[in-house]
């Protein structure tokens, strides 16, 4: 950075100094400390498929050995033809098994046939019980297209990845900055722009399948 | 206990049994009440028009007249009166104002407050027999929080059936200036409260603030029914 | 197409009011708003103490907005975003309008800084062709009209007007189901997305510790907007940083619940510089552009800079009376309701946006349901200062006009006892005489109510003579 390009901000930032010292009251409010919150007395698995599911997504608890049938109906329940996935390796595992009846849409694929995709298969990093909430990470994976153009979305999220609360979630973000976006999503799209009526499925994916895998 | 009366310019000029009413009623309870005849008022409608340095000749008026009285507290039947007393700690810059005024706002009641909250009565032996129901005037339920004290007494009122609106909260429209400065669209506030009046078939309305009752009343009347308005004074003054 | 403005807002009002289709929409959505928002307001017990922790921490970053800022911009410029500083509207659009190139797609998630700025209309003057996504501001752009409330832009249109636009403006068969108008704006905005090179969006928060910005929905169209085209414009107030990202939990928990009632949107993005793997999905550019616009003159007193805590929520809203009656194209500005009517006059002026803090009953409902505490009719009475009097110190510098002599008058008399029962006497004397329509105010008060009637004998007379009758009769 040349000092000439950093005179904008400079500028910028001294108008707002100035206009602070103009009030003669000069008042200090202290920042609070972070209210760090936990849950607890409850199973965290169980209270995350109840939030899940009462926010409009579909969500079932099932063993690891068993997730490559449960996948592959639910494709077959949709017809689909095309399928977009992320790079994880639990995703990738399943490959083999997808390709024999859909077509696989790797993450570095066309643009066009993202958008043809009638599903998108994505691993998500952690779920957070109180909310029922995916969060992705994109450092971690290639997901971050698949779980949101194609108009089902079906994330695997592994039991041990399910934390209490969001304070847990952005604790363990913070530490890694570099991370260029961070995702959290709770249920499908929706809106009620129009008199207030709510539709369930607008830009984003219209129907949200959870698969929360317990690990042997 | 020793009760100066702040009765408001409202009440003194255009709706004085409210300002009998609660001497009454304080006496009833074993008050002695007393009145400074040169009182005016609590600077409202200049702080609200957007005058505070005008608001302030006046606070200050009234803060030194109600000192000089000497009484234990300061009792308004009035919410907005009430709650104009508690901007003056922030409407003066000099230390010495500051202080004078927070003592004064210190010893400050509005009337509904000051009987459930510092007398800790809540039946006063009233006696009316009808079907009402209340308005929250905005200043006392926003500003003041009274919101179960009038409703405390009105339960204890033999004879009294209280129907409680689903808009009970909601503004009727005055706002002091406001309600000449957009008639219409004050008008169009206090219908939409008159609307659920009319459909609860009340004998009256009763409020703690005279400004809310000649909002509602007037437009009542102009809309051709027969639903009166009562200060909740003059209510609670019908010995039992 | 010629918008309303401030200027006219008592006329602007008049026209709301004789539309009854807008005010049944206004009060219908006011309510639901509100009942989903006190629901989920009842499901927190620690709400209160939420509502004085976001409050503390926009009070205590306002107050140093400067080095939060700047921090903000050091690390966001450290993970690879380029920070604008748009001192005003000309200059944003200007720094967005470089920014797109000729014959570039462009797409835009809903922003309401943005339309502050005028946005659309300076892209499309310099060429460009940027498609509103969110659906209700699609919508509103379909109708070339502005938003009227800021969260559900399209609130004043009914499905029968939503309709009757797709099917002028797009071709589409009249049909009243709004399923199939929702399926119709998912269809056309797909090819959008698809095409588009440049994504524009708002901010709700930015992150100083980590320069990250954070984008709050439910339809998917931000994410879209920031996630597919290879250059992402992000556009902010200058007063949405806050200074931790663990401080997003606290807001997270208000801001949904406060707007619409949900514990959580559909979707939530931190965004974190754009994306410089080659194998991953995001923009390869991100430019976040920094809007002072007047926010910087709200500064200088606790009571105008309170306001620049607001999160966009819209509860104040849904609670004022005024808004419940007008809705929000006659406040002629972006920002409508109570919070625009603190924010506007600072933005655009007093002298344009004068007629605003005077609408408004003071009633205080706003206060209540404010997450974030602002005292906006605390903040309105310091405007009326302002424009009556000049300056909101111990002397004022305007000595002149209507209401400050108004008052002056008022003030005099009501100073002296015997001034003020001076006044009545007269008032009452015109009274008797049947005239006391010539009052001021008298004819306006008597518009849709009986008038005024001053007592016989004021409670004072009342008071004097008992009390001289009792000392007439002893000890």
């Amino acid at each position: 950075m040349t000092p000439e390009s950093r005179k904008p901000g400079h500028r910028f930032l001294q108008s707002i100094h100035a206009q602070l010292e103009r009030d003669r009251h000069a008042p200090e409010t202290p920042l609070p400390p972070v209210r760090s919150r936990s849950i607890s007395g409850m199973d965290l698995v169980e209270e995350f498929q109840k939030q899940a599911l009462g926010v409009g997504a579909r969500c079932e608890i099932l063993d690891g050995a068993l997730l490559p049938v449960a996948i592959e109906e639910r494709l077959r329940a949709i017809s689909a033809a095309k399928v977009a996935i992320s790079d994880s390796p639990l995703v990738s595992s399943l490959v083999p098994q997808l390709a024999t009846s859909t077509r696989v849409v790797q993450p570095d694929g066309s643009r066009g046939d993202l958008f043809d995709a009638d599903a998108g298969v994505t691993a998500v990093q952690w779920g957070i019980a109180e909310t029922g909430t995916l969060v992705l990470v994109s450092a971690t994976e290639r997901h971050r297209l698949a779980s949101l153009v194609p108009p089902i979305h079906i994330a695997l999220l592994p039991a041990s990845c399910i934390v209490g609360t969001m304070c847990e979630v952005l604790e363990g973000i913070a530490h890694a900055p570099h991370n260029q976006a961070v995702t959290f999503i709770t249920g499908p799209s929706r809106t009620a722009d129009i008199e207030l009526t709510l539709v369930v499925g607008v830009h984003g994916p219209r129907q949200l399948d959870i698969c929360v895998i317990r690990d042997r | 206990m020793r009760v100066s009366l702040f009765v408001t310019c409202l009440v003194d000029q255009i709706r004085p049994s409210v300002g009998i009413a609660t001497v009454q009623l304080l006496r009833r309870l074993g008050c002695e009440v007393f009145f400074n005849p040169e009182q005016t008022c609590c600077g409202q409608p200049a702080y609200t028009m957007g005058s505070q340095s005008e608001c302030t000749k006046v606070a200050q008026r009234t803060i030194a007249l109600l000192e000089s009285e000497g009484a234990d507290w300061i009792v308004i039947p009035s919410g907005s009166c009430a709650a104009m007393f508690h901007h003056y700690s922030h409407l003066f810059q000099d230390m010495e104002w500051r202080t004078r005024a927070t003592r004064i706002i210190n010893q400050t009641a509005e009337l509904t407050s000051f009987l459930v909250d510092v007398l800790r009565v809540t039946d006063v032996h009233a006696r009316f027999n009808g079907r009402i129901t209340w308005h929250d005037a905005c200043h006392g339920l926003h500003d003041l929080g009274i919101e179960t004290e009038p409703r405390a007494l009105l339960q204890h009122v033999a004879g009294l059936e209280v129907v409680e609106m689903e808009h009970g909260h909601a503004c009727c429209g005055f706002g002091g200036a406001f309600s000449v400065t957009y008639p219409n669209v004050s008008t169009a506030i206090v219908d939409r409260k008159l609307d659920e009046i009319e459909a609860h078939q009340v004998d009256a309305v009763v409020s703690g603030d005279v400004g809310c009752l000649m909002q509602i009343g007037n437009r009542l009347r102009k809309r051709g029914s027969t639903v009166q308005t009562m200060h909740i004074a003059e209510l609670l003054a019908n010995a039992s | 197409m010629s918008r309303v403005t401030p200027v006219t807002f008592p006329d602007n009002a008049a026209k709301a009011l004789n539309d009854p289709e807008l005010g049944k929409a206004l009060r219908t959505a006011s309510q639901v708003f509100s009942r989903k928002r006190q629901q989920a307001v009842d499901a927190l017990p620690d709400w209160e103490q939420l509502r004085d922790q976001a409050s503390a921490i926009k009070t205590h970053t306002l107050e140093r907005l400067d080095h939060y800022l700047g921090m903000f911009a050091a690390n966001a410029e450290a993970a690879g975003a380029s920070i604008h500083w748009a001192i005003d509207a000309r200059t944003a659009c200007r720094i967005v309008s470089a920014i797109v190139q000729a014959g570039d797609g462009v797409v835009k998630s809903k922003s309401m800084t943005t339309e502050e700025i005028e946005l659309n209309r300076a892209l499309t003057a310099s060429g460009a062709h940027p498609v509103e996504t969110d659906l209700g501001e699609w919508i509103i752009q379909l109708a070339d009209e502005p938003p009227s409330h800021i969260i559900a832009p399209a609130i004043h249109k009914t499905r029968r007007q939503v309709a009757q636009l797709f099917h002028e403006r797009l071709g589409i068969q009249l049909t009243d189901d709004i399923l199939e108008l929702t399926a119709v704006a998912r269809r056309t905005l797909r090819s959008h997305f698809k095409d588009a090179d440049v994504g524009i969006s708002g901010v709700n928060f930015a992150i100083a510790e980590t320069g990250s910005i954070v984008i709050i929905e439910n339809e998917g169209n931000a994410r879209l907007t920031t996630s597919l085209p290879r250059v992402h414009v992000a556009v902010m107030g200058m007063e949405k940083v806050i200074p931790r990202l663990a401080d997003l939990d606290t807001f997270f928990r208000i801001l949904p619940r406060s707007g619409t009632g949900q514990s959580l949107t559909s979707y939530q993005s931190i965004i974190t510089g754009p994306e410089a793997r080659p194998d991953r999905d995001g923009p390869r550019a991100l430019h976040i552009v920094v809007l002072d616009n007047g926010r910087s003159r709200m500064l200088s007193h606790a009571t105008t800079r309170q306001a620049l805590a607001c999160i966009r929520c819209g509860a104040c809203l849904n609670v004022c009376p005024v808004y419940q009656q007008i809705g929000g194209h006659a406040y002629g500005a972006v920002y409508a309701g109570p919070i625009g009517s603190v924010v506007t006059p600072q933005l655009e002026g007093l002298e344009k946006a004068h007629h605003l803090p005077f609408a408004s009953t003071l009633c205080g409902a706003c206060r209540d349901v404010c997450p974030v505490k602002i005292d906006i009719p605390r903040a309105l009475v310091h405007l009326r200062t302002l424009v009556v009097e000049g300056s909101v110190d111990d002397s004022p510098q305007r000595g002149f006009g209507p209401k400050r002599f108004a008052a002056r008058s008022w003030s005099w008399t009501m100073s002296a006892g015997w001034r003020y029962r001076l006044g009545a006497r007269m008032a009452r004397w015109i009274q008797r005489i049947r005239l006391f329509h010539i009052l001021p105010g008298a004819r306006r008060w008597a518009t849709g109510r009986t008038g005024i009637r001053l007592a016989d004998r004021s409670f004072r007379e009342i008071w004097l003579a008992e009390t001289r009758k009792e000392e007439g009769r002893g000890p």
